[in-house]
Order: structure tokens, then C-alpha cells, then sequence
């Protein structure tokens, strides 16, 4: 198993916190979470009034002996949730102005997530982007398949440009159940079909959840002297001094960060920094506690 | 505009720094991929047109900043052809010459040319701009600086130009003019000026050709004369006062000699002049009937001495508009007793009168043989082939009559002795062997001495000289009622070939020195071409002869008192006796009820002791005291050139002023810097570079 990619301090800070689905789920079993359909589970739900055909098991025999009128009792039934991890693989991933790159922080935060996920009894299913949908690792419920999952994302390299509105596309098709998706991306794209893409996976009723993935110097521009820089994603060149621009770069820069917000707050997307410049257990403590107090809607 | 250094103008390339190091930035490029490129095009190209316009800006002011700095360094300097009339613009820097000289002292009754001359000048301040600045000189025949150089210290100069007061010196401006124009050429970028406030007196402006050729050479100097006299101020002055014969000794006559000298356009009637001796005692009073406009006439007093020692005499005339010249004092030193040796080649005649000295010996004391003992000198006779110090060391004079050439042992005595201040006085003769002479005394000669030679065969003799005398012990001769020499004749004598540096007494009437004389060491010698006796020439036989003796003695022993008489500023210095070493000295200085000064201590002078007084400044007599007893006496005569206050023509300062634009303008005018820029430059070079600090900041952290 490639535990490379695992952060024990994440891990746990995530295991303790957990992750709840904020929306009613449809899983495929029983879980923690809110299922859609209401069963004769556990919790009371409500009374209805008996309709042929109704199993005679669920007939309160109190209010008929009662008020000799046939209801019967309904339950909320509790199941399990299926997160989709997409994580950007585009070439813009493969910047890091440290030891750690964008793609890498990216996959480690996939591999938390997926092992919190998977640790709770949930489903976890990742499915790697670029200009499409690269790959897709179906749902799984069994911590056994941790493994391949971390060996899927270790393997994983940046490459191609980014096209996440096609992407998500593809990725809500495969999300039929509801369930969450964590979108893990610097999202340097059409920001359009992005939101495009949110708008499908909130119109299937998913919780999405927005990671975006950026590199502190691309969050400071902190160059001095000449710079000469080379887009990831094409062949493109400029040279400048960064001290000469910093300032119109951060306007735009936030600009964007801003659109971003804009367009997950109208999808009612959550929507979380992930800055590289900090350890993994900030982020997924950081981010996990955020949910825990916005509670169960 | 030019450069003063212009070699800094090669700090020009500098300029191709920045803009290599610009270039070299450009070059110095780091590399990085870069996810967010879309971003950083964006915001590069909303500022790529002001990012161009802000790094032309800065390469610019740096650019700049080197030039600047360059052409600072090369100091521009606006010049100009600038002559002495040009006026330049800015506050003057001026340099005032007032004239203290003794002629300034010259009054119209209600004040002097020099109190004109501080109200002229005091005026001229009054109306000077703010920051003009000005220099205050006395001159005299000194230069005396009261405000060294230009100075915008008014106050300064007011008080200086107030305390200023009149010399008894000569007046020379050239030398004050030279050491103005030194001074003011250190001076530039300003209008220079020298004023000059004088009495226009013709002696002060002797050397206006060189005033005039250092205004053509200096033509960025204005000089004004501002003048303050009129032609034609009469004054009538004593202009020399001084023995003319005798010797100054108890009980005999000396003659003493003022020349009075009438400066003014009209004769001088009935002048009257009056002699006083030490504390105003009336000796003499004497009136000169005219004396015509610039002429000159002589009054002689003879005069007795009844106490030995320091004494003065004074001469008087009456007071007139200037006091200077009315009076001329003299000092000397009246003798008790003095000895002269006759030295004879042959002392042993049967008769008298065929010895080598009997016509000099009765020549030097003129009295019968019963008198001759009351007589102030004291006559005594040697051998002349042999000499011992004891004989000649207390004598005024050493006479020697056909001498033979003398030993060593003679030779050496008589040497220390002149040199010591003794007076030798050589008449060949038979005797001499004019080669063994020189060789013996060469170094003491003041001519050196032909081997006997008889005069023209055809005429038997040559006559002296009759007139021209130049020398005092003869120019009494040039007077005709005093007879002539000219009937002096000689038929056998030595040439003599003078020396450099020796004078002349008398000539033969063919030119050829008679008597020759010169100074050696403290004292003198005099050498005659003839015999003392008739045998070679009829001179002792002469009427002339006992006044020519006498007048030769007086002359000789007149050495120390013309060291008593001296110039203002002169300083007097007076052997005294060994006893007063090292004894504090007083002084009282002209005037009357003047007190005793501090003169100074007696110190050593080699091997003697001396007292040494600087402060000459005024005209008339100081008494020298050691605790007190008098030491000396001495007299400090005005510059008699002082006298005349004839002005200089007006055309001639008219000249002076025109002259170097007119004359020679083209020629001579120069290049004098007129502006400096440099500083101006280096202040513009500091404000660029904050500016461009400034603008470098706010490119970089502005936007």
C-alpha cells in the first residue's frame, strides 16, 4: 500500500471530526446518514392513513383500538453516502513553488478524505479530471480497497489542459445516486463550464464541495528581480518584473477567487481554500470542523 | 559656457552605466513555470505601456543623475571677455587703497586730504549694495592691510577707516595697486574694483606706467581714482637738514645745511628758518629773502657745542597748511676730544716742514701751536712702515703720508682697524711701491693704486675737476662763491682704477679719479692720488686744503651720525656699552610732555651690545634711556619727496582709467570667469536623485 500519501495527522483529526452529509443521501445501505426514502427503520417519522397493499406490520394498533381508524407508523431510514473525490490532474497541478506541488497536495487530500470516508463505513469513489474525465474508480465501501485507491492516486500524473464544466458532466452522470463530490482543483479554467458543471451535480442533488487547490505564491506573487514565466498548460512566455505588477495581479487574482465564491454560493457549493503553503491536517480539520458546525440542514 | 575642468567632461560616458545595468537586468532573467499565466497576462498587459513609460523614466533620471554629476565635476563656468570698464552684475567685491603717506596730512583749514578721503570713502560705503564687500589698505611706501581681503563686514571697515591716520612715510602706490590686483585675482564671478583715494601727489603716482600696464594686464579689475587735492596748494617746507662740514666736536664749528623748497605756483617772500637746539633752545635764525616757485635755497648755520654727547638740532619755518615739513630734526653726537694719527714714510726730515705730515697735521688743526692744545682733536705722529693696534685703536682717523707698503703685521692692524669703524685716509708718495701696496692693503683700496706716473710732459701738471662735485666732501665747491678746486694741480700721482662700489671725491680735470673712497666692514677709506706735501702737487699749498681736510674729517666722522638720522619706520640700532647687557631700555618718542616708553632689553650683537627700537613712525627726536642715563639719541626726518604736493596731470589718471579698454581692450582682455555652475548642479544632481529614489519606490509598490 502506498501510504505516502496518507497524512497520519490529517488522518486522525479527520477521523475524529468525520464527515457527515449535509444533504439527504441516497445510499445503499444503512449508514449514519438521512436516507430519501422512509422505511420502517428505527426512528418515527409519521402516520399515514392505511392504504391497501400497506405491509399489516406497520398498523398502530393503538390509535385503531383507539379511534378504530387504520394509520400506519413511518420511519426514517438512515443510509450510507457515496463521495465522489474528483481530483484535477491538469498540467497547471503540477506547479508548486515548494516541495510540494499542487497535483500532490491535491492527492493527498483525496487519500484523507477517501480514507476518513471509507473509515466511517461510507463510499468513496474517485474520479481523476482533466479536459474529461481521465479516470474513474468506482464507488467502494470496504477500507480494503484503501490500497488500490492510494496506489491509483501515487500513479496519478499531471498532464493536458483543464476542462472541468466537461468533466463534472461526466462526473455527475456517474454520481446517479445522491451523494457528495469533493472537487479538488487550482480550478484555472472556463469558469463557466465550471459553473455548469456545479450547477448538473447540484441539480442531481449532490453536496458538492469545493477544495480549491492553490500554491501560496500564486496567492502573494511574492517574485522580485526579472521573472521569465512558462504556462503549464501551453507553450506561453512572458518576462516581467512581478514587483512592477504585483498589485494588478492580486486585483485579478482575487477577482477570481471571488467568482469562484459567487458561483458556489449560487450552486450552494461549499466552497474551501486549500492553500499548499499549509500542512494537510489544517486543511482537513480546518475544513471538516467548518461542516460540523453548520450541522445537518 | 566652458569647463574649468574639463577633463571631468569624460565622466559624460558614465551615462552608458545605467543603462547597462539596465540592459543588464533585462538579461539577468529567472525562470518559472507558472499555473496562474493567464492572470499575470492579463495584468501585464493592462500595465505594459505604463511599465514602458515608468522604466524610460527611470533609466532617464538616472541617465541624468550621471550627467549631472559629470558636468558638476567639470565645473561650467559662464566667462567672459572682460575689460576694466566692463561692469559685471552681483555685489562688488572692492579693495580700498587710502593713501596715509605724509602728504595726506596736507589741510584746507577745515580738513586734511586724508580726512576728505574718509568722508569720500565712508560715502561710498553708505551707497554700496547690501552684499558688496570691501577691503581696506593703508598705503604709504608700505602696504598696510587694516581689512585684508573683500569683507561684507561694514562695521569693520567703518571702524578701521576711522582709527586710520597719516604716516610720515613716502607714498608709492604701485606697490599697494600690485599686491590689490594679486588679492582680487583670487576673486571671481563677482565685479571687482579697486579704489583708490589719494592726494593725486606726483611722487605717489611716479610709477604710473606700471599702474597703468598692471590696469591693461588685469582689465576685470576696475580701478577708480578718487581724488581729494587741487592743483596748485602752495606749501613751503624744509626738505633736507644734515652736517656739511666740520666735525660735530666741543668748541668747534660745524656747519649744518637746511634746504628749504618752495612747492607752490608763487614765490615764497622773506621765509624765515631757525635753528634750535635739543629742548628748543634758539641757536640761529636765518631769513631767505624768495625763494621762487620750485626752486630750492640753502641756509647754513654754523654751529658751537659746549657739552659733548647726544645732541639735536631742529630747523624751523614758519607754520603753513601742511605742518609735516615745517620743522627737519637732526641728531648727532658732539665729541670732547678725538685723536687722528699721521702716519709718516718719513718722519725723520731736518725740517719740519719737508715731513710727510707737516701740511696735513697743520691742516687738521688749524689753530697756532699755544692753541693747539685747547683744540678738540689731539694729533698724534708714527711710523708708517710700522703700526701697532694700541696706537691706532682709539684714533677717528688714521692718516697715512708715503707710506711704504706695509707688513703683514700693519697690513692686519690696519684692517681690523677700519673694519672695526675706524677711518683710513692714503696719501701716496715716494715711498709707495704701488704694486707691494695693493698686494699688501688691496682688499682695503677703494681704487687700486698705478705705479707713480709724472702728469703731461708738455703741461707739467693736471688740474683737479672744477665743478660737478657729487660727492659731500666736495660739493661745497660747486657753490662759486666757495672758490675752486680747479686751481688744485697735480704733477705727479698714482692712477687709481676704482673699484666697484667705491666713490669718488675728486677728479683730475683729464677724468681720472683724484680721491676715491669706500666703506669697508664699519669704516671707510679714502685714497688719494697724490702726495700730501707739495712735492707731487700743490693741494697742501691750496686755500682749499684745511676746509677739504676738515670737511674730509667731518664726513668721516660723520658715519655715526648718519645712523642716528633715519626714514619713518626705519629701525634704529645703536651700539652702547658693554656694562648695560641685558638691561631694560625706554624710549621717549617726539613731542612734547611725551612719556618714557618701553623700548626693549640691551641685548648682544655679535660682539658688542645694542639697543634695537622699531617704532619710528613719527618724525622728529627720540631719546634713548637706560634706567636714566641717555644712550643715545637719534631723529626720524620726514620723506623730503613728501614736500611736494604737486598733483599728477588729470590726463594722466584720465589715461590710467581709459587705458585698458582703449588701449589695448582686444589685446589684453581675458577670459575671467564670471559664473560657476557646479554647486548649482550638484544640488539639482541631489534633488534628481531623491526624485528618482522616490519615483522608483512608487513605480514598484504604487500599482
Amino acid at each position: 500500500m502506498n501510504t505516502n500519501l496518507l497524512d497520519p495527522n490529517a488522518v486522525a483529526s479527520g477521523e475524529a471530526l468525520g464527515i457527515l452529509a449535509r444533504k439527504i443521501v441516497e445510499g445503499y445501505r444503512v449508514g449514519e446518514h438521512s436516507s430519501p426514502f422512509q422505511g420502517f427503520a428505527i426512528e418515527f417519522a409519521q402516520h399515514r392513513e392505511y392504504a391497501p397493499g400497506d405491509d399489516m406490520r406497520h398498523l398502530d394498533w393503538k390509535i385503531l383500538g383507539r379511534t378504530d381508524r387504520y394509520y400506519i407508523k413511518q420511519y426514517e431510514q438512515d443510509t450510507n453516502f457515496i463521495a465522489h473525490l474528483v481530483v484535477d490532474c491538469s498540467a497547471s497541478m503540477n506547479y508548486g513553488s515548494g516541495d510540494v506541488t499542487k497535483l500532490h497536495f491535491a492527492k493527498g487530500l483525496a487519500a484523507c478524505l477517501a480514507y476518513i470516508i471509507l473509515s466511517q463505513r461510507d463510499a468513496a469513489a474517485l474520479a481523476l479530471v482533466d479536459t474529461g474525465m481521465k479516470e474513474y474508480l468506482p464507488r467502494t465501501d470496504s477500507l480494503g480497497r484503501m490500497p488500490h485507491i492510494l496506489d491509483r492516486l501515487a500513479s496519478l500524473s499531471a498532464g493536458g489542459g483543464t476542462k472541468l464544466g466537461v468533466a463534472l458532466e461526466q462526473v455527475s452522470r456517474q454520481a446517479r445516486r445522491r451523494g457528495i463530490v469533493f472537487i479538488v482543483s487550482d480550478l484555472f479554467d472556463d469558469e463557466e463550464g465550471f459553473a455548469n458543471g456545479l450547477r448538473l451535480l447540484n441539480y442531481s442533488g449532490n453536496e458538492v464541495i469545493v477544495l480549491h487547490t492553490l500554491d501560496p505564491f500564486e496567492l502573494t506573487f511574492p517574485f522580485k528581480g526579472q521573472w521569465k514565466f512558462t504556462d503549464l498548460e501551453s507553450v506561453n512566455e512572458l518576462q516581467t518584473s512581478p514587483a512592477d505588477i504585483r498589485k494588478s495581479y492580486l486585483q485579478n487574482f482575487d477577482a477570481f477567487r471571488a467568482r469562484i465564491r459567487e458561483i458556489c454560493e449560487k450552486y450552494n457549493t461549499h466552497y474551501a481554500l486549500a492553500d499548499t503553503g499549509k500542512t494537510l491536517a489544517e486543511i482537513v480539520s480546518g475544513y471538516l470542523a467548518f461542516r460540523q458546525g453548520k450541522g445537518r440542514p | 559656457m566652458s569647463f574649468l575642468v574639463p577633463a571631468m567632461l569624460a565622466g559624460l560616458a558614465a551615462v552608458a552605466v545605467p543603462v547597462a545595468i539596465h540592459l543588464l537586468n533585462k538579461f539577468r532573467v529567472q525562470k518559472t513555470d507558472w499555473a496562474a499565466f493567464k492572470f499575470l497576462a492579463d495584468s501585464l498587459r493592462k500595465n505594459e505601456r505604463r511599465l514602458r513609460v515608468e522604466d524610460a523614466i527611470l533609466l532617464a533620471a538616472r541617465c541624468l543623475l550621471v550627467a549631472l554629476l559629470a558636468l558638476a565635476f567639470a565645473q561650467p563656468a559662464l566667462r567672459a571677455i572682460v575689460s576694466a570698464g566692463q561692469d559685471l552684475t552681483g555685489p562688488v567685491a572692492a579693495l580700498v587703497l587710502l593713501d596715509n603717506s605724509a602728504s595726506m596730512a596736507q589741510s584746507d583749514g577745515v580738513a586734511t586730504r586724508l580726512e576728505r578721503a574718509k568722508t569720500l570713502a565712508r560715502d561710498w560705503l553708505d551707497q554700496r549694495e547690501v552684499r558688496a564687500s570691501a577691503a581696506l589698505w593703508l598705503v604709504s611706501d608700505r602696504v598696510e592691510p587694516l581689512v585684508e581681503s573683500p569683507s561684507a563686514d561694514a562695521a569693520l571697515f567703518r571702524k578701521m577707516l576711522d582709527g586710520a591716520a597719516v604716516s610720515a612715510r613716502g607714498s608709492d602706490l604701485a606697490q599697494g595697486l600690485r599686491a590689490a590686483y594679486q588679492t582680487l585675482a583670487g576673486i571671481s564671478g563677482r565685479p571687482r574694483e579697486i579704489r583708490v583715494y589719494s592726494d593725486d601727489q606726483t611722487r605717489a603716482w611716479r610709477n604710473l606706467d606700471e599702474i597703468k600696464k598692471l590696469a591693461v594686464e588685469n582689465p576685470g579689475v576696475h580701478l577708480r581714482v578718487v581724488t581729494v587735492s587741487a592743483a596748485g596748494e602752495p606749501n613751503i617746507g624744509v626738505t633736507d637738514f644734515r652736517a656739511s662740514g666740520g666735525v660735530a666736536a666741543v668748541k668747534s664749528p660745524a656747519r649744518y645745511r637746511a634746504e628749504l623748497a618752495n612747492f607752490g605756483d608763487a614765490p615764497a617772500p622773506a621765509v624765515r628758518a631757525t635753528l634750535k637746539l635739543d629742548d628748543g633752545t634758539v641757536l640761529d635764525e636765518k631769513a631767505v629773502p624768495q625763494i621762487e616757485p620750485g626752486a630750492t635755497q640753502f641756509v647754513d648755520f654754523i654751529v658751537n657745542f659746549f657739552t659733548p654727547g647726544f645732541h639735536t638740532l631742529t630747523v624751523e619755518i614758519p607754520p603753513d597748511a601742511f605742518p609735516a615739513d615745517n620743522r627737519r630734526t637732526l641728531a648727532l653726537k658732539v665729541t670732547a676730544r678725538a685723536k687722528a694719527l699721521v702716519a709718516e714714510g718719513n718722519a725723520s726730515a731736518d725740517e719740519p716742514a719737508d715731513r710727510d705730515g707737516y701740511f696735513l697735521a697743520n691742516a687738521l688743526v688749524p689753530l697756532p701751536r699755544d692753541q693747539a692744545a685747547r683744540y678738540y682733536l689731539e694729533l698724534v705722529f708714527a711710523n708708517a712702515a710700522r703700526l701697532d693696534p694700541a696706537t691706532v685703536s682709539d684714533c677717528q682717523a688714521v692718516f697715512l703720508c708715503n707710506p711704504p707698503a706695509p707688513d703683514a703685521a700693519t697690513a692686519s692692524v690696519l684692517k681690523n682697524y677700519v673694519e672695526a669703524g675706524g677711518n683710513l685716509v692714503i696719501f701716496p708718495g715716494a715711498l709707495t711701491d704701488a704694486d707691494k701696496f695693493n698686494a699688501a692693503l688691496g682688499d682695503l683700496l677703494p681704487a687700486k693704486l698705478g705705479a707713480a706716473k709724472d702728469a703731461d710732459r708738455e703741461e707739467k701738471f693736471i688740474a683737479w675737476q672744477s665743478g660737478d662735485f657729487e660727492h659731500p666732501v666736495t660739493a661745497l665747491w660747486n657753490e662759486s662763491g666757495q672758490g675752486t678746486l680747479g686751481a688744485v694741480r697735480v704733477s705727479r700721482y698714482c692712477p687709481l682704477t676704482v673699484r666697484d662700489g667705491a666713490g669718488v671725491i675728486a677728479r683730475l680735470a683729464n677724468g681720472e679719479p683724484a680721491v676715491a673712497e669706500r666703506a669697508v666692514g664699519k669704516g671707510r677709506v679714502v685714497l688719494f692720488n697724490s702726495t700730501a706735501t707739495p712735492e707731487w702737487n700743490n693741494l697742501p699749498l691750496h686755500p682749499a686744503f684745511v676746509p677739504l681736510t676738515q670737511r674730509l674729517l667731518g664726513w668721516l666722522g660723520g658715519g655715526d651720525d648718519t645712523r642716528l638720522t633715519l626714514r619713518p619706520g626705519e629701525p634704529f640700532v645703536a651700539a652702547v656699552p658693554d656694562g648695560l647687557a641685558n638691561r631694560e631700555f625706554t624710549v621717549q618718542p617726539p613731542g612734547e610732555n611725551v612719556a618714557r616708553e618701553t623700548g626693549g632689553q640691551v641685548l648682544a650683537d655679535g660682539d658688542r651690545y645694542t639697543v634695537r627700537y622699531p617704532f619710528t613712525e613719527k618724525t622728529g627726536a627720540y631719546r634713548v634711556y637706560v634706567g636714566n642715563d641717555e644712550v643715545a639719541v637719534f631723529a626720524v626726518q620726514l620723506d623730503p619727496a613728501e614736500s611736494d604736493l604737486r598733483v599728477v596731470a588729470p590726463e594722466d589718471l584720465a589715461q590710467l582709467a581709459a587705458a585698458p579698454v582703449a588701449a589695448s581692450a582686444k589685446q589684453q582682455a581675458t577670459l575671467t570667469v564670471t559664473r560657476e555652475f557646479w554647486f548649482a548642479l550638484l544640488i539639482l544632481a541631489a534633488l534628481l536623485a531623491v526624485t528618482e529614489s522616490a519615483l522608483a519606490h512608487w513605480f514598484s509598490f504604487g500599482k
